[in-house]
């Protein structure tokens, strides 16, 4: 990409992101299992 | 004009249909950036529901979310196309993905098997339900099957780019329609800002948890696999060098203002119309009530066309946009069988059967007693979350590459 890559905000914003991502996905994940635990 | 958008919601344009005279949507095509055609296929059923539960529940509260969402669509968006601008093979950034490791290929494949069969889903079930409404049926299920079987008979046929065209002319209707109820309704400015600023998550006070519609608003709008789709508009337009960083930008900022404008006045609608009157939106009827409330009969009628065509351009679009797709990252893992067929997914065999699965399997979701058209929706956006990690992570690798 030579001098056309990232700035480093992009990058920030891009992990930020991502550990987000992953975060909201876990939370999903256990509500979803508490919820059919309940649910039993 | 040859389309050759790959994982648009846009649908296959015959070669015929090219050389004749431009119609209406080739003449919007030439005059207009890539941005604005990206919008097209950036809006659908998940905005709607998604902006319009949001604001019924929580009214103006979980906005920082939706500016958030929009800023990462920028961002993300924009180091797409300066990839596909500015990489020095002129690779896809899925071709890009293919070169850092086979695993992006298996997920790619796996992650678009998965999400066009949810996907379509929630579109079919909710275009049922709308057309069995406006029939005055009550046999959602029946008015799926149909549905499908419509889609089925028209992909690939000249005669959908007409039926295209008409959805199209109903979205904006429809779209004319939130945009004079929100003005209508006199939105609260002070609140609209101190939500965008808000940065918290409410208790749960909705039908839907706040996080669950917080997670779905980013999916829909940040996680969304229509994202990658801008660069094939880009191509079209000829915006094929650095040269055009600066245009391209800027278009994808007037892009990016329009979805702002239309999400906020969805959004308005749920928390200035909806919500006072107590309705949460559970049903696809309780978020017409919006409309019928204020324009009455016509409103209806306008509410109901409207879901229609963008569900049904929608379903014809993933239906012919994922498969693309899914063969595309098969050919990552394979490159045997992209020379065999001389990577024309239409000529593999595969397409077809992929087709049918994304088309047909979905109609499971349609079945009585299954999950609603609405706890679908935000179910399927939401899980657009799971996906996203790795597809910024291949981002960030690729557009840090010296090479």
């Amino acid at each position: 990409m030579g001098k056309y890559r990232n700035n480093w905000f992009e990058n920030i914003i891009l992990t930020l992101a991502s550990v987000l991502a992953v975060w909201s996905a876990v939370q999903l994940a256990t509500t979803f299992f508490k919820i059919m635990v309940d649910y039993r | 004009m040859k389309n050759q958008s790959n994982l648009a919601e846009s649908t296959v344009i015959a070669p015929e249909v090219v050389s004749k005279k431009p119609n209406f949507i080739t003449k919007f095509k030439t005059s207009y950036g890539p941005g604005i055609l990206a919008v097209l296929t950036w809006l659908g059923a998940g905005d709607l529901v998604t902006s319009s539960v949001a604001g019924a529940d929580y009214g103006y509260s979980l906005m920082w979310i939706l500016a958030l969402s929009l800023i990462l669509r920028f961002l993300i968006v924009n180091v797409i196309a300066r990839f596909q601008l500015c990489n020095t093979e002129g690779l896809t950034i899925l071709e890009g993905y293919g070169r850092i490791h086979p695993f992006f290929g298996y997920f790619m494949f796996g992650y678009a098997l998965i999400m066009g069969h949810l996907f379509n889903a929630y579109m079919i079930k909710g275009a049922g339900e709308v057309l069995s409404t406006l029939f005055q049926v009550n046999q959602p299920f029946l008015a799926s099957m149909v549905v499908v079987g419509l889609v089925f008979m028209l992909i690939g046929r000249n005669i959908y780019n007409r039926i295209e065209s008409v959805m199209k002319v109903l979205l904006a209707l429809l779209t004319i329609a939130f945009l004079f109820l929100a003005i209508q309704a006199t939105p609260d400015v002070g609140q609209i800002i101190k939500g965008t600023v808000g940065f918290s998550i409410p208790s749960d006070t909705g039908v839907h948890g706040a996080l669950l519609v917080a997670i779905s608003i980013i999916g829909a709008v940040a996680g969304s696999i229509s994202n990658f789709v801008h660069p094939y508009f880009m191509k079209e337009k000829g915006w094929t060098k650095p040269s055009h960083l600066k245009i391209q930008r800027n278009d994808l900022l007037f892009a990016i203002g329009v979805c702002i404008v239309i999400n906020l006045a969805i959004w308005v609608v749920g928390a200035e119309i909806l919500k006072p009157n107590g309705i949460h939106v559970e049903t696809i009827d309780d978020l017409a009530m919006a409309l019928q409330m204020s324009l009455g009969q016509f409103g209806w009628y306008i509410f109901y066309l409207g879901v229609f065509g963008v569900l049904f351009a929608s379903v014809v679009g993933k239906s012919t946009g994922f498969p693309r797709l899914i063969v595309d990252a098969f050919y990552v893992i394979n490159k045997d069988r992209r020379e065999k067929y001389n990577g024309k997914y239409e000529k593999d065999p595969m397409y077809k059967w992929v087709m049918i699965f994304v088309l047909v399997t979905p109609i499971i979701w349609s079945i009585p007693g299954m999950p609603g058209f609405i706890a679908l929706t935000i179910g399927v956006n939401a899980i657009n979350i799971i996906g996203f990690p790795v597809i910024a992570i291949g981002m960030l690798v690729l557009s840090n590459k010296k090479a």
